[in-house]
């Protein structure tokens, strides 16, 4: 099993079981590594109904073949579980240095099951694994506990940790790496968080064998060289993603005002050259990438300096644009709150946009946020409430549990602007003039995110009214991005410095000796996605085109201000995108996948 | 007056790729955005425009012998 751990080690946390199995090619040839590893172990080992937040959902752990050899990036994790938000499929992954610590230890993927009598960290030292008792950390914030533990184990150990907010099972709890790195989405810090473990620290010392390391080293070089000559890797080295700050707002595509509008008038404030000249101490980077996009930054409030890596593009989207706050420094503080609490900054700048719009509307009064005056904005009020939010006190406790079932219980119309799909936070992009983004948003198997499919640009490329024809390019997006999450590498490497994607079929078979081409991780990408499809199927109660459907704000108002102000999807367009969508996926009219469609994937 | 032009990412499909930037003439010079505009190249199609490895902006006017890279947006995380 060259270039794997060759082994899933899984920790039974009620009954203190330590064991280890060993990696089938089976599971190999199908489903790669990483998210593909977790989707199908998750479908096949939970039972169909289980409360995402009880011991019988577990957590699973992911690195990918790639994860720990000389290739770019080569340093993603995937964190997987059923979703708390969704209650289906959710995965979230991180950068850093995770993955391959885990792969020197000897794993592929950790699974913990079950839940720990008292607050406690799982210990990982090659063979050693230990469930270690983690009052001393309990309480602590995400980064504070990193660096605690990195004080008593010793700084080679790669620390995943949750903070408050995951103890607090609040619905959006990420899970945070290397001082500033997080798998934000989908509630994995939430299971965490439920199965009392505080952290993970582990370190590994093997080494891993490769079939043709002179191949790779070869083929790596090349993606290196190919990247050093792109400008994209100057521009992401200056200023990370925030770089696309400027355009997206050009564009009207920057979330503003819990998605009022798609264009915030201050944007040029907290853009990514006002972080150069303001922010930013230095560069970081995840495992082996020469591109460190990573952005450590600092920033003074009340006598006392923070340091954080970001904002990324994300969170000057969802905190910056949607909570309008204005102002780099504001915005690099509420980054830090975030991160130390343990708030994925995604849905914790949604779920607060959401709450200061109800204030304006006077859903939430005064009452319920004990006198704090929730404004667009406002840093203090952000604050007030991201804190009621993870000490779950007053109108937080309920704020918690996400927009959709705040909504749900406010009432008056809210569900309306509660900006979700499948109960996850829509991710920084508007995208009522953007047919197929919106499509991406729609369909993504975790909920509203981003990341399986960007295609803004394919939009802007063929026609932004245009609706006809932009199901295939979503499709395809959908099954190129993830597999660099089945890899447990980068994929900015590909898709923003260009390399061709078919190195890593070269990549991967020099790694393992098992031939791998492009059409094989295509084909398990597409194996993955209808794998998680029939996850969402097997767990909904009354299974249909809706729980594809985006928030009513998208196809009944328009948008406010900025360049695409007036414009506006239908419901019309919203079934006319699904019908084309479902269509050239092989599902039928409601969704399903068909039957020739699951045979041909082996499902 | 002679210029180079080159794209990254879709742009190649509407002026080349940037490593082989192809020679294009203009009678005179003129802001950039207008010779996106001629390439038929959408609004919002180009983020950044580098003119012999520095960064220019969109009312930028073309030198003789320039040597013009036009650079898509990037997907922000
Ligand atoms: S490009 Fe950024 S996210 Fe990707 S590996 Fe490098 S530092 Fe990490």
């Amino acid at each position: 099993m060259l270039a794997y751990g060759g082994k899933i080690l899984r920790i039974n946390l009620s009954k203190g079981k330590i064991t280890t199995e060993n990696l089938s090619e089976d599971l190999i040839k199908n489903y790669v590594g990483g998210r593909g590893f977790a989707a199908r172990l998750l479908y096949d080992e939970l039972k169909p109904g289980v409360d995402p937040l009880s011991p019988d959902n577990k957590l699973l752990i992911a690195s990918g073949p790639l994860s720990g050899l000389f290739v770019p990036g080569a340093g993603k994790t995937t964190f997987a579980s059923k979703s708390p938000a969704t209650g289906s499929y959710g995965d979230s992954n991180v950068g850093g240095m995770l993955a391959p610590e885990i792969k020197y230890a000897g794993y592929d993927v950790i699974i913990l099951e079950g839940k720990a009598v008292q607050p406690s960290y799982i210990y990982i030292e090659n063979d050693k694994v230990e469930i270690r008792d983690a009052k001393k950390y309990w309480g602590r914030g995400a980064i504070t506990t990193e660096k605690m533990l990195k004080e008593d184990l010793g700084e080679q150990f790669q620390i995943a940790t949750i903070g408050p907010a995951g103890e607090k099972l609040v619905k959006f709890a990420c899970i945070s790496h290397d001082f500033g790195r997080q798998a934000g989405r989908t509630g994995v810090g939430t299971v965490m968080g439920s199965k009392n473990i505080k952290a993970i620290a582990i370190r590994g010392t093997r080494s891993l064998k490769m079939k043709d390391p002179k191949l790779l080293k070869k083929l790596s070089s090349d993606i290196i060289a190919i990247g050093q000559k792109h400008p994209n890797t100057k521009l992401f080295i200056e200023q990370g993603t925030a770089s696309v700050t400027n355009w997206s707002n050009e564009q009207g595509a920057f979330p503003t005002r819990n998605f009022q509008s798609g264009y915030f008038e201050d944007h040029k404030k907290i853009s990514g050259d006002v972080m150069i000249k303001e922010t930013i101490v230095t560069n970081k980077a995840c495992f082996g990438c020469p591109m460190a996009c990573g952005k450590y930054a600092k920033t003074r409030k009340n006598n006392r300096d923070y340091y954080v890596e970001g904002p990324e593009y994300e969170t000057a989207a969802m905190i910056g644009g949607d909570c309008a706050i204005g102002n780099i420094h504001d915005l690099t503080y509420a980054n830090w709150l975030c991160d130390e609490l343990g708030v994925d900054t995604i849905s914790g700048g949604s779920v607060i946009a959401f709450a200061m719009e109800c204030y304006e509307k006077g859903i939430i009064t005064d009452k319920d946020t004990g006198g704090v005056k929730l404004k667009f904005g406002d840093i203090d009020s952000f604050e007030k409430i991201l804190r009621q939010i993870v000490n779950r006190e007053g109108i937080g406790d309920l704020l918690a549990e996400g927009v959709r079932v705040a909504a749900a219980k406010l009432g008056q119309n809210s569900g309306k602007f509660a900006m979700e799909v499948k109960g996850l936070e829509i991710s920084g992009y508007e995208s009522r003039k953007a047919p197929a983004m919106l499509l991406s948003y729609m369909t993504c198997d975790i909920g509203g995110h981003h990341n399986r499919a960007w295609a803004i640009t394919h939009d802007i490329a063929v026609g932004r009214d245009k609706i006809e024809g932009k199901a295939p390019k979503v499709i395809e997006l959908q099954h190129q991005r993830p597999i660099f999450d089945m890899l447990g590498c980068c994929r900015l490497q590909w898709v923003e410095l260009e390399t061709p994607l078919d190195y890593y079929s070269q990549v991967l078979t020099a790694a393992t000796g098992i031939k791998f081409t492009l059409d094989d991780l295509i084909k398990a990408s597409e194996r993955v996605w209808n794998l998680t499809r029939l996850f969402l199927i097997r767990e909904s109660k009354d299974f249909s085109r809706k729980v594809d459907y985006p928030p009513a704000r998208f196809y009944e108002e328009k948008v406010q201000t900025g360049p695409t102000k007036d414009s506006m999807a239908t419901k019309e367009q919203v079934n006319q995108l699904l019908d084309e969508y479902y269509e050239f996926r092989g599902w039928d009219k409601d969704g399903r996948p068909k039957a020739e469609k699951l045979k041909e994937l082996g499902l | 007056m002679k210029i180079k032009l080159g794209g990254y990412g879709v742009l190649k499909n509407y002026v080349g790729p940037a490593e082989n930037g192809r020679e294009i003439d203009i009678a005179e010079s003129k802001p950039i955005k207008d010779i996106i505009k001629e390439m038929n190249i959408p609004d919002g199609m180009v983020m950044l425009i580098s003119v012999n490895d520095e960064q220019k902006n969109f009312d930028y006017l073309p030198q003789e012998g320039d040597d013009i890279k036009l650079i898509p947006p990037i997907s922000g995380g």
